[in-house]
């Protein structure tokens, strides 16, 4: 227990970081940390907020309806399903294929406690980010529905056992996925592949779901409740254990949780060294040729280096490119199979206006969400020296990892934006209304991310899942990002839409000079110290 | 030449470099000795560029790194102690990204052909760096360091994870470099290979040079371990 303990320690010291909080010492150290630590509080503390507010605006309304029970099934059903799903993905390197792997395994621990503290880890990266929701759902449903006693107690108890049935479902789904991964040739194309179908099958099976039977109105919160468990089947155990007080569901609901974890460590044992050593296999490509040597300029050849990483790295590709992949497969699909909603669609009054207004603003969402620069920093790791040490202008590094950020976004966004003047049957103007805005997002988010990173570098990371998915660079990128891409929502002007939405653009170009000007300043500044 | 002139590194109170001086001439072999943890790494990074300093300055040929490190590192090869290299290259990609680097033509072909046999990882060059071990990744990072002809050769112990044949041929390449006007400087423990190999020393604790030189003049009639010995307890007493 104490082997296991310690384990859990370091590594959740090492995943948020906790050890340079707690051991800095003196002005200067702190100085270091403490602009991190209060962007991490703001961070959270901001999309803690934002979903008080919608989750009470929702309990609002269902208070009306009489059944304000539903919005804690919901939010549990969406803080299961995101963490089983987040969990697939985190299998590999953190489960399997680690990289303190060989050197615990030479330890004398007991594979099982290495297994063991290595899903808890899972569990409470899982835990904080349901935290996050579970938080302000029980905030505002206090202070809106009159809750006895007993509420209280059981609140808190499924709060700490909700995450624990999603962990376990998504090792078990991602130790299947690196168990045939790991017996093929070309593991990381496979691996993204897979994962890729994966996410497809989940959004099918909700769609399906969705439109399985009509809604029963007269008994529209069974209705619900039945949607939602055959999503996710412990809904119900839930809904009995909030709404009816019921002891027998919440026994019930700490035995499956914690049976399933525990037939989960003893039955991986079996698999944990073979699947380990499969993966760690790495495939002879070919033999080397002397037409294997090209010459190249110095920037391409950073370029090539970069994209390199970035498809050697599945959790890199599906963190980044899974947004810009689903826009493109369902504006497609809708393109060539619409229809009938095609036609229905182009009845719709102001629909050229609404395209080029909201067009470019979606599009500038999924560029927020495709940003890969905001971790390329904190990604080069040890092998910084290399760049540092070489005669490289800096300004060329930069450049590179931009480059490779436009190399996934351009694309998707013309050949989106094609799709969308073919479907819609806009002008000429109208198109390159709808294509300048977000190219200029996609600009934007690409040195902005670059930017942060620089602020917020992380060179000591044994999991890339820290840098790439909840490192600070990611969330403060992704808050500022989404600030720039939704604001013009915010504002209420008559103009005329593809006039506004040129001027966005251009108000997004002049943000977007100021910004490279700072980074090939500053940004350059920075790089040196670093 | 390479000129260390005044150089003084902190990290954050904690004095690492202490207002060093020294001189590499062309040709010098130059081997830098001192226990862990004496300021030969951080030295080294320095000189490379890799961690700015706060006071002094350091000159290729005249040339400051400080105000133009392009133009230096144009001509200097490194290596660090342990070679992390990008283990998602195959080792043929991270050659010809580190010839692009220094702008070198299809000459380059020869070149990685010659080292990479007689370094015995012409067969491994196909396979990703990820594959390498520790020596095999050390062998690539050396043929990186030869291929482009530095000026200058700046390696923190280049011996380390070598099997005997690849140190030989370590050895013989970089005698007949400095016989060019190549200037070498490696830190190292192996005192044997320093006291046999280099024609000039500086032996570092902590963050000062206590002694520097040729190697006849600082050596005389004693071994370089005894000097080295020496020198420690000295300072201990």
């Amino acid at each position: 227990m104490k082997k296991f303990l310690k384990l859990t320690k370091i590594n959740l010291y090492t995943f948020f970081d906790i050890h340079k909080i707690i051991n800095a010492r003196g002005f200067k150290e702190v100085k270091k940390v403490l602009p991190m630590l209060l962007l991490y509080i703001f961070s959270f503390g901001f999309l803690m907020f934002t979903f008080y507010k919608g989750i009470a605006f929702v309990i609002d309304g269902l208070i009306q309806l009489n059944m304000p029970y539903i919005i804690l099934v919901m939010i549990m059903v969406m803080v299961s399903v995101t963490s089983a799903l987040t969990t697939v993905f985190k299998v590999n390197k953190t489960l399997f294929n680690a990289k303190d792997y060989s050197f615990l395994l030479s330890l004398p621990i007991k594979k099982r406690t290495i297994i063991s503290s290595k899903i808890i880890n899972l569990y409470i990266i899982n835990f904080v980010f349901a935290a996050m929701l579970l938080i302000p759902t029980y905030i505002a449903y206090i202070l809106k529905v009159d809750v006895n006693i007993w509420f209280h107690f059981l609140y808190l108890t499924t709060f700490f056992l909700i995450p624990v049935v999603p962990t376990i479902i998504g090792c078990l789904i991602g130790t299947i996925f690196m168990a045939i991964v790991s017996k093929l040739k070309y593991k990381t194309s496979i691996d993204i592949l897979i994962s890729i179908l994966f996410i497809f099958a989940i959004y099918y099976l909700s769609y399906k779901i969705q439109s399985m039977s009509s809604m029963d109105l007269a008994n529209i919160s069974t209705s619900i409740v039945d949607k939602f468990n055959n999503l996710y089947p412990l809904t119900k155990v839930y809904l009995n254990i909030m709404k009816d007080n019921s002891l027998f569901d919440l026994i019930l609901f700490v035995v499956l949780s914690l049976g399933l974890y525990q037939a989960f460590k003893y039955s991986i044992v079996k698999f944990f060294n073979g699947i380990n050593s499969k993966l760690s296999e790495v495939t002879i490509v070919n033999k080397y040729q002397d037409k294997d040597v090209k010459v190249s300029n110095k920037l391409y050849s950073l370029y090539k280096k970069e994209i390199k990483k970035y498809f050697s790295s599945s959790l890199y590709v599906l963190n980044t490119a899974i947004g810009c992949i689903m826009l493109l497969l369902v504006l497609g699909a809708f393109a060539i199979f619409g229809g009938d909603t095609i036609d229905k669609v182009l009845e719709m009054p102001e629909l050229s206006n609404y395209l080029v207004f909201y067009g470019p603003l979606v599009f500038g969402v999924f560029c927020v969400l495709s940003c890969t620069t905001n971790s390329s920093i904190s990604l080069e790791g040890k092998n910084l020296w290399i760049l540092k040490s070489l005669p490289i202008n800096i300004k060329d590094i930069f450049i590179s990892k931009v480059m490779v950020n436009l190399t996934i976004l351009l694309p998707t966004l013309l050949v989106s934006s094609i799709i969308l003047t073919y479907i819609a049957k806009l002008s000429i103007i109208q198109f390159i209304a709808l294509l300048f805005t977000p190219v200029m997002y996609a600009f934007f988010i690409s040195g902005f991310g670059l930017l942060i990173n620089l602020f917020f570098p992380d060179f000591n990371w044994t999991n890339e899942v820290k840098v790439i998915k909840q490192s600070i660079a990611v969330l403060a990128s992704l808050a500022v990002g989404m600030l720039v891409a939704m604001g013009p929502l915010f504002i209420k002007t008559d103009m005329n839409k593809t006039l506004y939405s040129f001027l966005i653009g251009v108000i997004v170009f002049i943000l977007t000079l100021i910004l490279y000007y700072i980074l090939f300043n500053k940004g350059k500044r920075i790089f040196k110290s670093l | 030449m390479i000129e260390i002139k005044n150089v003084t590194k902190k990290y954050g109170d904690k004095i690492v470099l202490n207002n060093m001086n020294l001189t590499i001439e062309s040709g010098d072999i130059f081997a830098f000795v001192g226990h862990n943890g004496a300021g030969k790494t951080t030295c080294i990074k320095c000189m490379t560029d890799i961690i700015e300093f706060e006071s002094g300055d350091i000159l290729y040929d005249g040339i400051s790194i400080k105000n133009e490190p392009l133009i230096c590192k144009k001509n200097i090869a490194y290596i660090p102690d342990n070679p992390d290299l990008y283990e998602f290259l195959k080792g043929i990609d991270y050659l010809n990204f580190i010839a692009d680097i220094f702008e070198m033509d299809s000459s380059r072909l020869e070149k990685i052909n010659k080292y990479a046999t007689e370094f015995e990882l012409k067969e491994s060059l196909g396979n990703p760096i990820g594959s390498y071990s520790h020596g095999m990744k050390q062998k690539l990072a050396i043929i990186g360091a030869l291929i482009h002809e530095p000026k200058y050769i700046i390696l923190d112990e280049p011996f380390v994870g070598l099997d005997p044949v690849a140190t030989k041929k370590l050895k013989d390449h970089m005698i007949e470099m400095t016989k060019k006007g190549t200037s070498i400087f490696f830190s190292t423990h192996v005192l044997e290979v320093a006291e046999k190999l280099c024609n000039k020393i500086a032996i570092i604790k902590n963050g000062q040079l206590i002694k520097t030189g040729l190697m006849h003049d600082v050596l005389k009639d004693k071994s370089l371990e005894d000097i080295f010995m020496e020198l420690e307890n000295e300072k201990i007493s």
